[in-house]
Parts: structure tokens; C-alpha cells; sequence
């Protein structure tokens, strides 16, 4: 009976040629970010001379002074584009999940306990900030949030939190409030079905309520919500970086290698756009069409189709 | 569970009051019910529709709505007077209650297998195999063919009769001494209902649990019921023992809706009961149930009659002696 329910989803998943393409450039981009390290052929910060001797943007296929082959050539600094752009990949890629994860379970808590508690006291502050970050559009607020904060890490006590760990921090302030009224829009009307006062009535604490009957029933919008956020996530993080809200220098992001080529974008090397630009791009083309076909799996509304059963 | 001291009745609830606050008003659900369930047996609380029954099971389990409130003179169970807090404690583990509506009472994203264990996990001691087994057991106690297998099967699975008995088997599985079950064959097909009654009839006597059961079906209070309470407008206007109050029906409303049922067998004749029960912000003034009375006199309309106490049942009704069915 499992099984059967498996199929279905598992086919209405890859039936769709696009959705299955869309989740092996993630799973692609997933084994490049996790063996980075191994994969890349130079470390991200070494900066090699062209064979004039100078520190040079260098084309595709280049013999460097010492004789390495930089495959992708390398920035005006010298250093291999290949590994910076692995690295990149890890940094962006990092950064964007890390973000919409700890925003996803946030909202699941806090979206649940306020559509759970509706019209409560507890309700009322967490909506009413939840309303004050809103009010920002988009990635306004993280980009106000890291100018703030600066690139350099957040000082909370004696800890002082790792660069990156500031742009999370503002993409989830970002990500958090949408996704919270999802939850507790999906939230509320489950909290009144018989089965919760059934439960109720059984003398279940409400901790067990809420997290082991309530929130499996409301989970679908929120994490539909949350994959579609996976590519504007990407999209952000190499924004941020772009306009020079990334992660301090030598750290490699895809925005930053991306702002990097503008410099030598009238020069012979004006391709060099294109490495970080279409890296970014099939990015968060993998992230929304993977997107896509979660929800296309997800959704009770989806038509069954013939190639479904 | 301790033993039960036979000599004592296992529930007993004096003067039991449910008023519901809307706006500054406070309205009345329930006004003064006394409610005695022995050890054993089953109590219908009999009513139409906004008659208060249901408030009355709800507030047993505190489970009234968020504006709604409760109070009783005083509670004894089994024999020992215990405060509100000490009911509310009883409650999912001594007492449990069976909802109305078998498919919204089941969660639709969990297996039924994993929402008996639950109930096992969260009230007695088993562990993991043992609640297994136990739920296993349970399942096949409500009759549900192929128990083990059909553990890992979801709600939407199962027809309504089928989640009914599950929802039952919920019920069942602390072991309580009283079950309270409001209404439980609602939206069931009649010959569904009379099996879920019969075996709930079977369990009842096989488990020494008591029952209380709200019920509008006249025909189902007279099969499976030991003594009935009716409930008109949030007062009690009749209560005793079911062959008492089918052999004899001492107040006009009870004498009213057994009408409804008898004449049943004459195609051509039905007998209803004129007008409607009044709303909550709409009690009359005097006996409740005067204005739809055939037997109304001033005197009905000044004073609220007291419950007399007859042979086997009591009613309120001061022309009780002169009615005739």
C-alpha cells in the first residue's frame, strides 16, 4: 500500500523530463559544493604569474610562469577561475540552503505555535514583527541587514560568528516572515479539525499536538514555498555578493567572481562574464525547476494523468 | 484501576452547570443536571439538537469550547469526591471520549496502527513491542478483520464504520472505566450503527466500563441504554430507568418524541412536536418547554417545576399525575 502511494508520486516525479534534468544539476552541484576541496585542482587564494611574469587575467587552456594549466584561465589577480569557481559554488550554494533551511524550520515552529494559539497574546507580537519585516521588499532587508552587520561576522557574546554566517543571518530575516504566514495560513484550518480536539480530549500535551499531529498535516505549502525560495536564495546570496555584501575577501561566491569580471569586461577577456554568469544562472534554473516538480508532486490539485498509474 | 467498590456508583455529578459567555451576555447551556453512572452501565443522555447534550459530555472531558464554562456542586468518582483538576486528570486515561465524526477524529497523514500506539505511548507503561502487540490486540477487539495487516493503513482507507471502530479502539486502549461517546454513529448507515452498538454493548460488559452516551435516536437509548436522561432546552425534564421511561413517559416533551417514534409504523401519520426548541438567549420564563406544551396552564408559565421524584424515574412536570399518553 506504501509502496503503491511511492509509485505514484515517484512517476508523476519523472514524468516530467525538465524536473528530472532539474534534479541532476542539483545533485551535480550538490557533489561539486561537498568535494569541493578535492575537486578543485588549486587552492581558491594561490595566485599564479602568466609567462610574461605578470599577474594578468589569463585565457582558457594558459600555461602559467611556473607551468601550471589553468583550465579556465585565471582572474586579475592570478588565481585559477576553475577552483575559485568550485569554490564559489560551495560558498553561494552553503550559504543559499543553510538559509532557507533555518528559515523553513523557523517558520514551521513559529507558524505552527501562532496558528496553533490563534488570536493569543504570543500571536499577536510574533505576527505583528512578522508584519514589520514585510515591509521591506525582498532582498532589501538583507542587503540594509549585512550593510549593518558588515562582512566580518556578528559579535553575540563572546562569540563572534563565521562572515558568512551574517548574510544567513539576514537571508533568513528575509525568507522567515513569508514563510511563516504560509505555515500558519496552512496551520489554522487543520487546528480546528476533530482529530486535534480528539487529541486534546486524550490529554496529549500540546507540544505533542502540535509537533506530532498538527504540523505532518500542514507541511506541504510551506515546503513547496521553501523550494521555490531555494533559487531566489541563490539568486540573493550571489546578489549580495555582487554589489559587495559578500563574504570578506579571498573567500570565493559566485556574485563576487561574477563583480570581479566587470573589470575586464571591455578587454579581451570580456568572456570571462560568462563562467560565473551561466554558473549562477543553471543554478537557480536546477533549483527552480527541481522546485517545480516538488510541487507538482506535492500538490493535491495536480491532475492525475495517464503516465501517473 | 483500583477496585472498584461496587456499592458506589463510578460518576456522580451534582447540579451541573455549562454557560457559554457571548459578548458581556452569559447564556446557559445546561442548567442544574445531576448525573449518576454506576459501575457497568450505561446512561443515555437523550435531547434534540441544541438541547445541551453534547455540552454536558464535553464538559465531563473539559472540553468545552474556549468560551464556554463549567461548574458541578460537587463530583464523585468512585465513591470520593474529587475536585475539578482531579476529573481533568482522569480524563484520557479513567474516562476517555469517542467524537462524533469517525473521519475527522482520525489524522489523515498517520497510519491507524501509529495513532492507537500513541495513545498506548502516552498513557500506560508498554514498550515498543508491547504497544505493538497491544495495538494489534485492540484492533481485533473492535472487530476489524486482518488487524495486523491493516496496522499500517491510513484513515481514508478504512469506510466510516471501519474509522469508527479504530476511533473506538483509541478509546479502549487506556483501559478506562468510562467512556464517554457523543453521539458515535453519526453520518453511519443503520445497519453500521447497529453493529457498532452491538459491540460496543459486547465491550462494555466484557470490560466492566461504564458508558455514557449521547444519543437522539430514541430506538438506540431503548436497546442499548440502562437508564436515560432527557435533556429539553438545558434542562433536565425526565430521567430514569430506560423501561421505566418507555413504559411509562411522565413529561409532556419525553411522551412528545416517543410519539414521533410510535407512529412511525402508521405510513400516513406523523406526530411532531410543534415548534422549535428555543435558542440560548430564548428560555422561556417557567417550565422550559411550556410554550410547545399541550398541557399548559398559567401556573407553567410562572414557576420552573422542581424534578419530583417518581417510582424508577423523576420528572419535572407539576401535571406529571394527570398526563396520559
Amino acid at each position: 500500500m506504501k509502496t503503491a502511494r511511492f509509485r505514484i508520486l515517484w512517476n508523476r516525479f519523472i514524468g516530467d523530463k525538465l524536473v528530472v534534468l532539474g534534479a541532476v544539476l542539483v545533485f551535480l552541484f550538490l557533489v561539486i559544493a561537498v568535494f569541493g576541496p578535492q575537486l578543485a585542482p588549486y587552492d581558491f587564494a594561490q595566485q599564479f604569474r602568466a609567462a610574461a611574469g605578470e599577474l594578468l587575467p589569463m585565457d582558457v587552456m594558459s600555461t602559467t610562469a611556473t607551468g601550471e594549466r589553468l583550465l579556465l584561465g585565471s582572474d586579475a589577480l592570478g588565481r585559477d577561475m576553475l577552483s575559485r569557481l568550485i569554490y564559489g559554488t560551495r560558498t553561494t550554494l552553503v550559504i543559499s540552503v543553510s538559509s532557507v533551511l533555518t528559515a523553513t524550520i523557523l517558520a514551521i515552529v513559529l507558524g505552527s505555535l501562532t496558528g496553533y494559539f490563534q488570536g493569543s497574546l504570543f500571536d499577536e507580537i510574533v505576527m505583528r514583527l512578522i508584519d514589520a519585516l514585510l515591509t521591506f521588499p525582498g532582498i532589501l532587508l538583507a542587503v540594509i541587514l549585512v550593510a549593518a552587520w558588515g562582512t566580518q561576522g556578528i559579535q553575540i557574546g563572546p562569540i563572534t560568528t563565521n562572515p558568512e554566517m551574517t548574510i544567513v543571518f539576514a537571508l533568513v530575516f528575509t525568507f522567515t516572515p513569508r514563510l511563516t504566514r504560509t505555515m500558519r495560513g496552512s496551520t489554522i484550518p487543520q487546528a480546528h479539525r476533530a482529530y486535534i480536539k480528539a487529541a486534546q480530549l486524550m490529554g496529549m500535551p500540546v507540544w505533542r499536538i502540535v509537533a506530532l499531529e498538527l504540523i505532518p498535516n500542514c507541511l506541504t505549502a510551506v515546503i513547496i514555498q521553501a523550494t521555490t525560495y531555494l533559487g531566489l536564495a541563490v539568486f540573493s546570496t550571489a546578489g549580495l555578493g555582487f554589489l559587495g555584501l559578500g563574504p570578506a575577501e579571498p573567500q570565493p561566491e559566485l556574485g563576487k567572481i561574477l563583480a570581479r569580471t566587470q573589470e575586464y569586461f571591455l578587454s579581451r577577456q570580456f568572456w570571462h562574464i560568462f563562467i560565473p554568469g551561466f554558473t549562477i544562472s543553471l543554478l537557480v534554473f536546477a533549483f527552480s525547476v527541481l522546485g517545480d516538480g516538488i510541487r507538482n508532486v506535492l500538490d493535491p490539485e495536480y491532475r492525475f494523468e495517464e503516465a501517473d498509474l | 484501576m483500583a477496585a472498584i467498590n461496587s456499592a458506589d456508583p463510578l460518576l456522580q455529578v451534582d447540579n451541573l452547570r455549562v454557560h457559554y459567555g457571548a459578548g458581556r451576555q452569559r447564556l446557559n447551556a445546561v442548567d442544574g443536571l445531576s448525573l449518576t453512572v454506576d459501575a457497568g452501565q450505561t446512561v443515555a443522555i437523550v435531547g434534540e439538537s441544541g438541547s445541551g447534550k453534547s455540552s454536558v459530555a464535553m464538559a465531563l472531558v473539559n472540553g468545552l469550547a474556549a468560551n464556554g464554562e463549567w461548574e458541578a456542586d460537587h463530583i464523585l468518582f468512585q465513591g470520593e469526591e474529587i475536585s475539578r483538576q482531579e476529573l481533568l486528570r482522569l480524563r484520557g486515561r479513567a474516562i476517555t471520549y469517542m467524537m462524533q465524526d469517525p473521519s475527522g477524529a482520525l489524522n489523515p497523514v498517520l497510519t491507524v496502527g501509529e495513532q492507537i500506539k500513541r495513545v498506548l505511548k502516552y498513557h500506560t507503561p508498554l514498550s515498543k513491542a508491547e504497544r505493538e502487540e497491544q495495538a494489534i490486540e485492540l484492533m481485533e477487539r473492535v472487530e476489524i478483520p486482518d488487524a495486523a495487516s491493516r496496522l499500517d493503513a491510513f484513515p481514508h482507507e478504512f469506510s466510516g464504520g471501519m474509522q469508527q471502530r479504530i476511533v473506538l479502539a483509541m478509546a479502549l486502549a487506556p483501559s478506562p472505566v468510562l467512556l464517554i461517546a457523543d453521539e458515535p454513529t453519526t453520518g453511519l448507515d443503520v445497519t453500521v450503527e447497529a453493529q457498532i452498538f452491538a459491540l460496543l454493548d459486547r465491550l462494555k460488559r466484557e470490560l466492566t466500563m461504564s458508558v455514557v452516551l449521547v444519543a437522539h435516536d430514541l430506538g438506540v437509548v431503548a436497546t442499548s441504554a440502562d437508564e436515560a436522561v432527557v435533556l429539553y432546552a438545558g434542562k433536565v425534564v425526565e430521567k430514569g430507568t430506560v423501561a421505566a421511561l418507555f413504559e411509562r413517559p411522565r413529561h409532556p416533551y419525553t411522551i412528545g418524541l416517543l410519539r414521533c417514534a410510535h407512529d412511525l409504523h402508521d405510513e400516513n401519520v406523523l406526530n411532531p412536536i410543534p415548534g422549535r426548541i428555543p435558542g440560548l438567549g430564548e428560555r422561556p420564563q417557567g417550565c422550559v418547554f411550556h410554550p410547545r406544551c399541550a398541557w399548559k396552564t398559567a401556573e407553567c408559565e410562572a414557576a420552573v417545576p422542581d424534578l419530583i421524584q417518581l417510582d424508577g424515574q423523576s420528572v419535572a412536570c407539576i401535571h406529571h399525575e394527570s398526563l396520559t399518553d
